[in-house]
């Protein structure tokens, strides 16, 4: 039998919640929660390393990656009750205010009730035969007792979100308040063992997408990496990590395949050469995107999801991975190299992106029909890079878009896309002309080099925004005068230094 | 019976083992530094609300706490074997060295 619910006692305690306390503690807890997904990130940094199998290899080390997996699947565990927990404590908080601030108002109504508030409030019936009694009109409430029954009600609902906030924990074993005894007995309460379900590839935007798989245990994702990693591979918003483990996946079998056209072989071919050469050297190579039928591909040197500092090397007309990767890898290594100059403690990843198909004869050099495909993938690639930090609350990356010539459009376009372009920095290099000022890109800082000698500099084929003009709105880095269109990447020549120095964020613009 | 399989290779970079149990100690550490606060939360929340209510939500974050305990001394234990799988790799090595040097019969045992 329940007892009967002594009202004036009720809202009193009620009334002398400390409800700025409550807000403080939750918000604490919320704190904790938010950083879940980073450890959990960062402990799956870990099972990727050793699984990598450049540290340790062998039986024992697999061994390991087993059990940092396992821990990873049991944070994921966690974290998910962890935040079914804390939606229940938010409702708690939701319902506490108005809770005190009903208590108060009927208390101080009922006080001056005959027999005051004891008198008053002795229960829910006699509240209501009390107020009613006293009140002319019947069916209507005395605002003592309409407070009441309005604090009463807050404050039950506060009190079974309370219990919910420990309810919620039943799925990782929490019985009456206690946590499993060990994590054994954690890890039991989590379906390690069971069979995968892999989740169709969601569409939409990059926040969306990283959000998505951030909220997948490891299991899960490494599903969707070996069953789709075609679409993966391309998914903006999917970290790096994973995107080059799916695209690699699909280079083996575009390599191994027998009847895909030539030059997407030839692409591939080239793509696997590279790689295989830069990880010869010991350095890190992450393919962050292969489309061998689109011809498009971006490849990073270091890591996108952890360096300090990114830099996308956007390239102008005639490339094209099967003849012109080796190079840009080449450019973009040079500009990794200038960064690390500029700040040696700095974590550096230099990404060739292209992520568009380059004008391949003249004539489409001087029309924006590839800028108005490239514009929009890059504005979503570099909304991806970020998201997929975001979702993970790891430390976002200064990133600077490095565009040279017909390059430097397709940053433009991107710039014309929904929402902030999300570039800290942005170059233009021998940019044959803007639409507008370097305000219109979106950037904190942007940054250009031309010089005399380069023709392209002059051209203004996509608008009187010449870069080198005062009022474009730009900071010109130092170049010489002899340097021509394909120059200002040379190491011999001062633009790559301070395009370093830009990358690593020690260059202010003017 | 057991059925034979190829030898595995077995390769070990101290250096780069020792790297990651460090940062699993690094993750230990921050995640015992959580359940110190959520039991600091929860020590919040008695207070906050009085009576039943404030116990309620105040077991929840203790159960928190006692949850985020678990993954930390769990990464630290994967800590400790990663570093103990390296002194146990060098010891050996150490080991064999002093079996294999001029004038040695054989590995000792």
């Amino acid at each position: 039998m329940t007892a009967p619910l002594d009202v004036p006692a009720r809202l009193s305690a009620v009334a002398v919640w400390d409800v700025p306390l409550l807000r403080r503690a939750v918000g604490s807890l919320t704190s904790v929660v938010e950083r879940l997904p980073s450890w959990r990130a960062r402990l799956e940094g870990v099972a990727r390393s050793l699984e990598a199998g450049e540290s340790w290899s062998g039986q024992a080390a697999r061994a390991a990656v087993a059990a940092v997996r396992e821990a990873s699947t049991v944070a994921w565990a966690v974290d998910a009750a962890l935040t079914a927990s804390l939606a229940e404590l938010d409702r708690l908080v939701v319902e506490a205010d108005p809770a005190q601030e009903r208590a108060h108002e009927a208390l101080a109504l009922a006080a001056a009730l005959p027999g005051g508030p004891d008198a008053a409030l002795r229960d829910a019936d006699r509240l209501a035969a009390a107020v009613g009694a006293l009140v002319p009109g019947a069916g209507v409430l005395h605002p003592a007792g309409a407070a009441a029954e309005a604090a009463m009600g807050h404050a039950s609902a506060a009190a079974v979100a309370a219990e919910q906030a420990g309810a919620a924990l039943a799925a990782v074993g929490v019985r009456d308040a206690f946590a499993p005894a060990d994590f054994a007995a954690l890890a039991a309460r989590v379906p390690l063992a069971h069979p995968v379900c892999v989740l169709p590839v969601p569409s939409g935007p990059p926040g969306d997408v990283a959000a998505w798989w951030a909220a997948l245990p490891l299991t899960a994702q490494l599903a969707v990496i070996a069953s789709t990693p075609q679409a993966l591979g391309r998914l903006d918003g999917v970290p790096a990590w994973a995107r080059d483990r799916a695209n690699r996946l699909v280079l083996d079998r575009a390599l191994a395949h027998r009847r895909l056209p030539e030059p997407e072989v030839a692409t591939a071919r080239v793509v696997a050469a590279r790689i295989a050469a830069e990880e010869a050297t010991g350095g890190q190579v992450q393919l962050h995107l292969l489309d061998l039928a689109g011809d498009r591909v971006g490849l990073a040197l270091g890591d996108l999801d952890t360096a300090d500092a990114v830099a996308l090397v956007v390239p102008g007309i005639f490339n094209t991975p099967a003849d012109d990767l080796t190079g840009l890898v080449a450019d973009a290594e040079d500009v990794g190299a200038a960064t690390r100059a500029a700040a040696p403690a700095t974590a550096v990843a230099t990404m060739v992106w292209l992520g568009y198909r380059t004008p391949s004869h003249p004539g489409e050099a001087v029309v924006r029909t590839s800028a108005g495909r490239g514009g929009p993938a890059l504005a979503a690639a570099l909304d991806g890079l970020g998201a997929a930090r975001g979702a993970v609350a790891a430390p976002a990356a200064r990133t600077t878009v490095v565009a040279h010539s017909y390059g430097t459009y397709v940053v433009d376009e991107a710039a014309d896309e929904p929402g902030r372009l999300a570039a800290d920095a942005v170059v233009l290099l021998g940019s044959p002309g803007m639409e507008d000022d370097a305000a219109s890109l979106e950037a904190p800082a942007v940054f250009d080099a031309a010089t005399p000698a380069d023709p392209i500099s002059w051209a203004g084929w996509f608008g009187d925004g010449h870069t080198w003009e005062e009022g474009y709105g730009s900071t010109a880095l130092p170049t010489e005068a002899s340097m021509g269109h394909s120059h200002y990447l040379d190491p011999a020549r001062p633009t790559l230094a301070a395009i370093g120095e830009v990358v690593a964020g020690r260059r202010a613009p003017e | 019976m057991s059925t034979p399989t190829a030898v595995e290779a077995v390769l070990v970079h101290p250096e780069g083992v020792t790297a990651l149990a460090a940062e699993l100690t690094v993750l230990a550490a921050e995640l015992s530094d959580d359940a110190d606060r959520c039991r600091a939360a929860a020590g919040a929340l008695t207070s906050a609300l009085d009576g039943d209510d404030g116990w309620t939500a105040g077991a929840a974050a203790t159960a928190w706490a006692g949850l985020e305990e678990l993954l930390a001394e769990q990464a630290a234990a994967l800590a400790g074997t990663l570093t103990g799988a390296v002194q146990s790799y060098l010891a050996e090595d150490a080991r064999i060295a002093r079996g294999t040097g001029p004038g040695r019969s054989g590995v000792p045992r």
